[in-house]
């Protein structure tokens, strides 16, 4: 059937593409022959198709996994491939060092690793004063790499090289002034991309499969023609659906375009976080307003999948791991739904959340934001994974509460993976309001934990063991609001 | 040829041996030139296979519908076990490998039928349409089920050295434990992959991503029932393997040669990767038990040691891998009287298969584990018990007869523990650990000693093949395989400096079976240590003809090939003006080389013999941390130091180490396989199975060659290095434990891998009783 077309640029040259809503990034460019770009798993988990995503010719550039990235969501961007980073047979700087370093070994997860750490050094890299990896004696090397670099790369897998070589390619480059990207010269000045302005100003068309409205008007004329269609925004989940199940979307709404989706405010005490701002943009402003969360987005997912990724989705697939809920149920947040009347209603999140992947949102309904409250309260959110980088929670515990004096008031007690959704727990809240917070109701309420929950035991834990972590990561948030916090696992990495 | 280019400048600095001359496709690597099997563009016409499944794990196929299969949209063909026009078997050594599950279904994920389509997408949706009816039985998982039934795929074999069970009933002491050592998937980046065209001689030509390119022009020839010749297989680069496309490939290459004669079009079979993880073998799971006799000063003087493999529904290598698992039950130690037994257990579940180390690692973990037992039980520290057992020059003979020599492994982990600082590291650890914190700390130094060349000793050949073209450029071709570790650079710098040339002169070559005939697989660590050889026989054939045309034209001094020329006593010429001459007087400049390698045998009947050329030998020491309160924990530093003979490149080398460490500190860790009670694969994804990522690199990792030359007359006295690291990987296991040890000394139960969870309980099961079964 015959749709409207997506206009976008990859490596600098205009391409159009109107098959079908679902088709992958991945696989259009392995079609027209760009085939640097590999498949590993087609499931955003191992980086061998990262690609950079420019979203306006100003933007920097976002690392991404082409394997489930809809090729028609790139409406007017820029997407950079390992072909267009070499320009006239001149290697781009990571591409000399990956090779003067011997960080490739077969070759395979080499142009995802060399686009990823070109994204990252063209924006968020740190400048070294000097290389820290030295050439000891007997040709001994040692290596000692800032935490910020093995996370820039931790999207993407490779099994051959035990990444040494790799983050040592990764540190010369930091040692040189920022690595800015620009894409081969072949756009034309005034016609580069993130110009909205092509987008059509006719309503929606019966054959259209595909829809990225801008704004919500828009996306509600559009949701009271089509109620059936498929909302997607980063697709980090949804799009597996295609990629491992060949399932056939008839009709996609992207939201990624609409502005009304994009709010962030962090104000003192409260937070609005708005369907579509993706969780790396999350990451970057929560990093200074919000740190217990921006230390948790660090772990969540890989900086290709947080690229995309939206706090939306996470609601909107409402997995009972999704590694969100737990925090935003601590945070007593509210969702706002949108509908294609134009009304609006905000349900709690509790209420949203119904069942195994089931929430309250109803066909032709969509999640404008979420809001949230108690920042200035103490907060702690955990999660325990076998792997320490991208890897889906066994358990999550998220906690607040007020202190007065040693007395707590409104404590918030939420947890994941330990039933078929997120939960509050409680039981536990109100054997701590009102309480004064002492080691003996510490171990009180570590007691009753481990009996309040009935986990599953499956792929990722036991459900003892996360009978036991539930308890253990409560006990351990409730230590830290008395003041006893100590740096975990991952921070403390002094040898003896 | 009527007229000869101009002979190019050849004099040059020709010190390539020894140089950390870059991997030879690096360049293409970082550009995404470099062209694997699915890059390669396709006919228009090509067709695009998917594979049905068997739902079930043990039974009877009692009907098979595919009628909506082959209705569905796009499929062209549709084949099961009776469209196979020749054998249905595809067992690499015995039988029992099948390419498709004919009324009886062995494990599940089995292959039942095939589907050629006009695209992918296509193809794996119709095989969904299938329908079965079926007989259910209830499947054998573990290896106790299965010694308990008496069900193995090969017998049970023993090695025996002394009366066993005489020393160990007199031992001052002994030590017993029963522990599992789980499996590992490859999770090598690139997934299974071939692509076959039909040729109009009724053969077909197959691109794949394998190490045995042979063995898959064998099978696929079988499948077919036409003789080899009329099957090429043509292997220019995996993007990994680790012993996963040893034989793993084949089948599809097989199922794609079938579709390509049936409709006369290229057909490719990619494996999605959850198929990959499903239908494809894995490293053995095992069960070990060892009782040792010891002196009371932790010296071993007798060992008991059982060694149970799950090997899966079929033998496919099986044999070899536990016979690798025996031979390396010993590590470095020397056993005094052994018995080592080794179970081949049939089980309901894919065919584990081969995976670097071949059943070495298996072997070696558990009497590395009991080194730590010995330690524990007497007090002792436990490098200095590991040290006590080395083999020694009154003590150097092997449970299977052969003796250990040129043991360099004392001097290398005596250095290693000085430079890593290891007694008052431990000492410290020890103090810390008193103090019962949150947190708590292990370190261990393990060795690694682990025999090369192939156990079944046909496989120790190798065939090379060189031409030498006109401009004096020069083409090398062989029967190994790159998969990432170096092999064409090595080959290629090993050619390079028997001319005096460049290595630019030389180009390095896909493998093709009709190139080079009988390969055997890349495989065992034996790639270099076989084809540089057959590449400098080659050499040294091309050397007499040159010679011998010199001779015949007066000039009988030795010749010497050095920077670019060839010296013959006070004549110099440039290479490519001797090679144009010699051309011109119609010398034959292409050879073919061989080699196989001497000196090793092994009798079946007794057991006993020198299946190894030699050792590679290596050292780690690891420390980790743990949190007690949750099982989490950090490998903070890791001091290695391995053994590479002579480094033809040590780059490479340092490669290979490095990552061979960080696998098998995944294979210890984080990766864990995990089987449904029905039998189904449960970590089928890599949401699911976690390899290390950057962020597991250990915060300080120091790695040191130890280059001393192979006594044995390897390539330029090298050693083999690719399997040898993944061991040294133990220490982290071992350090693990450590941490978990109790007040008293002792050391808990842990199998592999150690998870957070396996070592939160390793840490309190002892004191709390809520574990529950997985």
């Amino acid at each position: 059937m015959q749709d409207t077309e997506s206009q976008f640029w990859v490596n600098g040259a205009r391409r159009s593409q109107s098959g079908s809503c679902d088709q992958t990034l991945l696989e259009y460019l392995r079609e027209v022959g760009l085939t640097g770009t590999k498949e590993g798993c087609a499931s955003g988990d191992c980086g061998a198709c990262t690609v950079l995503i420019q979203a306006d010719s100003e933007g920097a550039y976002k690392a991404a996994n082409a394997c489930i990235l809809p090729v028609r969501q790139l409406e007017n961007q820029g997407v950079l491939t390992v072909e267009g980073l070499s320009e006239l047979g001149k290697l781009h700087p990571v591409q000399q060092a990956m090779i003067d370093h011997h960080g490739s070994q077969c070759g395979f997860c080499t142009p995802g690793f060399v686009m990823a750490m070109a994204g990252w050094l063209s924006t968020d890299a740190p400048l070294l004063d000097d290389d820290p990896a030295q050439a000891g004696v007997g040709g001994t090397q040692v290596v000692e790499v800032g935490q910020e670099s093995r996370e820039a790369i931790s999207g993407n897998l490779c099994r051959c090289t035990g990444y040494r070589s790799i983050l040592s390619a990764m540190t010369e480059c930091m040692t040189r002034p920022k690595i800015e990207l620009r894409l081969p010269s072949t756009v034309p000045k005034n016609e580069g991309h993130g110009s909205k302005a092509a987008k059509s100003a006719a309503g929606p068309q019966m054959n259209q499969r595909f829809f990225q409205p801008s704004t919500m008007s828009e996306l509600e004329t559009i949701l009271d023609q089509f109620p059936e269609a498929t909302l997607i925004a980063g697709g980090t989940d949804l799009m597996l659906e295609v990629t491992q199940k060949q399932v056939q979307f008839p009709r996609l709404i992207s939201l990624i375009d609409v502005a009304e989706l994009q709010r962030l405010e962090l104000k003192g005490d409260t937070a609005v976080i708005g369907a579509g701002v993706t969780l790396s943009h999350l990451k970057q402003v929560a990093d200074n307003a919000w740190p217990q969360l921006g230390q948790f987005l660090s772990r969540l997912g890989s900086p290709q999948i947080r690229n995309r990724g939206t706090l939306g989705g996470n609601l909107g697939t409402a997995s009972p791991i999704g590694d969100l809920l737990p925090i935003l149920l601590a945070m007593d947040a509210k969702v706002r739904i949108g509908q294609s009347s134009g009304v609006e209603r905000v349900v709690a999140l509790e209420d949203y959340l119904v069942d195994y992947r089931q929430t309250l949102l109803r066909r032709g309904e969509f999640i404008i934001e979420v809001e949230l409250e108690g920042l200035n309260d103490f907060h702690r959110y955990y999660k325990i994974t076998k792997r320490q980088e991208d890897d889906i929670s066994a358990v999550g515990v998220s906690l607040r509460l007020k202190l007065d004096g040693y007395k707590v008031i409104e404590p918030r007690i939420a947890v994941g993976g330990v039933a078929a959704k997120a939960i509050r727990l409680r039981h536990l809240e109100a054997m701590l309001e009102g309480a004064l917070l002492t080691r003996q109701l510490i171990a009180e309420v570590r007691e009753s934990a481990k009996i309040s929950v009935e986990p599953i035991s499956d792929v990722r834990a036991s459900a003892a063991y996360r009978r036991d972590m539930t308890a253990n990561l409560i006990t351990r948030g409730l230590e830290a609001a008395l003041g006893l916090e100590q740096p975990n696992v991952y921070q403390v990495q002094m040898h003896a | 040829m009527r007229k000869l280019v101009e002979p190019a400048a050849a004099r040059h600095e020709t010190q390539v041996l020894g140089v950390e001359l870059p991997h030879e496709s690096s360049r293409h690597h970082v550009e995404g030139t470099a062209q694997y099997v699915d890059d390669v563009p396709l006919a228009k016409n090509a067709l695009h296979v998917a594979c049905g499944w068997a739902p079930i794990s043990a039974g009877k196929i009692l009907s098979a519908d595919l009628t909506a299969v082959a209705a569905s949209e796009g499929v062209v063909d549709v084949c099961s076990f009776s469209d196979v026009p020749g054998s249905n078997d595809v067992s690499p050594v015995f039988e029992g490998d099948v390419l498709f599950a004919h009324q009886e279904v062995a494990f599940h994920g089995q292959t039942v039928f095939a589907v050629a389509a006009e695209s992918r997408v296509l193809a794996a949706r119709a095989v969904k349409l299938a329908k079965f009816e079926l007989e259910s039985y209830e499947p054998r998982l573990s290896a106790a089920d299965a010694i308990k039934a008496g069900a193995f795929v090969r017998p049970t074999k023993t090695f025996v050295m002394g009366d066993v069970d005489q020393s160990l009933a007199q031992a001052a002491h002994r030590v017993e434990r029963a522990f599992g050592i789980h499996g590992q998937e490859h999770f090598y980046l690139e997934g299974q992959v071939a692509v076959a065209t039909p040729q109009e001689d009724g053969g077909v030509n197959l691109l794949i991503s394998s190490q045995h390119p042979s063995e898959v022009q064998q099978l696929v020839a079988s499948t077919l029932a036409v003789p080899l010749h009329k099957v090429a297989v043509t292997v220019r680069r995996m993007g990994g393997a680790f012993g996963g496309k040893e034989t793993q490939a084949a089948p599809l290459a097989c199922i794609a040669a079938l579709f390509a004669v049936r409709t006369q079009r290229t057909v490719k079979y990619r494996m999605p990767r959850r198929d990959d993880m499903v239908q494809t073998g894995k490293r053995h799971h095992f069960e070990s038990h060892y009782r040792l006799g010891v002196t009371a000063d932790g010296v071993i003087e007798a060992a008991d040691i059982t060694l149970a493999a799950r090997c899966g529904y079929s033998a496919d290598l099986s044999e070899g891998i536990v016979d690798r698992a025996m031979f390396h039950a010993d590590n470095a130690y020397s056993l005094n009287q052994a018995r080592i037994t080794g179970y081949r257990c049939h089980t309901n579940t894919v065919s584990s298969t081969a995976f670097r180390g071949f059943g070495g690692p298996q072997g070696m973990l558990t009497i590395e584990a009991a080194m730590d037992d010995i330690a524990a039980d007497l007090k002792l520290d436990p490098l200095e018990v590991r040290l006590r057992n080395l083999y020694r020059p009154d003590h150097n003979e092997t449970p299977y007869g052969q003796r250990v020599t040129d043991f360099r492994l004392r001097r290398m982990m005596t250095t290693l523990s000085q430079d890593a600082d290891y007694s008052a590291r431990r000492e410290r650890i020890l103090a810390f650990n008193v103090a019962q914190s949150r947190f708590c700390r292990g370190i261990a130094l393990t060795p690694v000693k682990f025999g090369i060349s192939f156990t079944a000793t046909h496989l120790n050949q190798a065939g090379a093949l060189i031409h030498i073209y006109s401009d004096g450029s020069v083409h090398l071709n062989h029967g190994g395989t790159e998969m990432g570790q170096g092999l064409l650079t090595k080959v290629q710098q090993v050619v390079a400096a028997a001319f005096g040339l460049t290595p630019g002169w030389i180009a390095v070559s896909a493998a093709e079976t009709d190139k080079v005939p009988n390969t055997s697989p890349t495989a065992a660590s034996s790639g270099t240590d076989l084809n540089a050889m057959a590449a400098l026989d080659a050499v040294a054939k091309l050397k007499v003809r040159l010679h011998e045309f010199l001779e015949q034209s007066g000039f009988n001094d030795e010749p010497k090939y050095c920077d670019g020329v060839v010296i013959c006593g006070e004549h110099t010429w440039p290479w490519p003006e001797l090679v144009q001459m010699a051309y011109l007087n119609r010398v034959s400049l292409s050879a073919t080389g061989f080699y196989k390698t001497p000196d090793i045998h092994f009798d079946a009947e007794t057991r006993k013999g020198r299946p190894f050329y030699y050792y590679s030998f290596g050292a780690a020491c690891s420390e980790v941390i743990v949190d007690r309160t949750t099982g989490e924990y950090r490998v903070s530093r890791v001091d290695i130091c391995h053994d590479v003979g002579r480094s033809i490149n040590p780059a490479l080398d340092r490669g290979q180490i490095e990552g061979g460490f960080v696998q098998g500190m995944g294979w210890l860790t984080t990766e864990e396989l995990i089987w449904g009670e029905d039998g189904v694969l449960l970590s089928n994804s890599p949401s699911n199975y976690k390899i290390p990522t950057a962020a597991d690199v250990p915060d300080q990792f120091s790695v040191s060659l130890y280059q001393e030359d192979n006594p044995e007359a390897t390539v330029y006295h090298s050693k083999a290095v690719g399997e040898p690291p993944l061991m040294l990987a133990i220490s982290v296991w071992c350090a693990l434990r450590d941490a978990c040890r109790r007040t008293d000394g002792s050391l808990p139960q842990l199998d592999a891998p150690a998870t957070p969870e396996a070592i939160y309980w390793a840490i309190n099961s002892a004191t709390e009783n809520a574990r529950e079964g997985k």
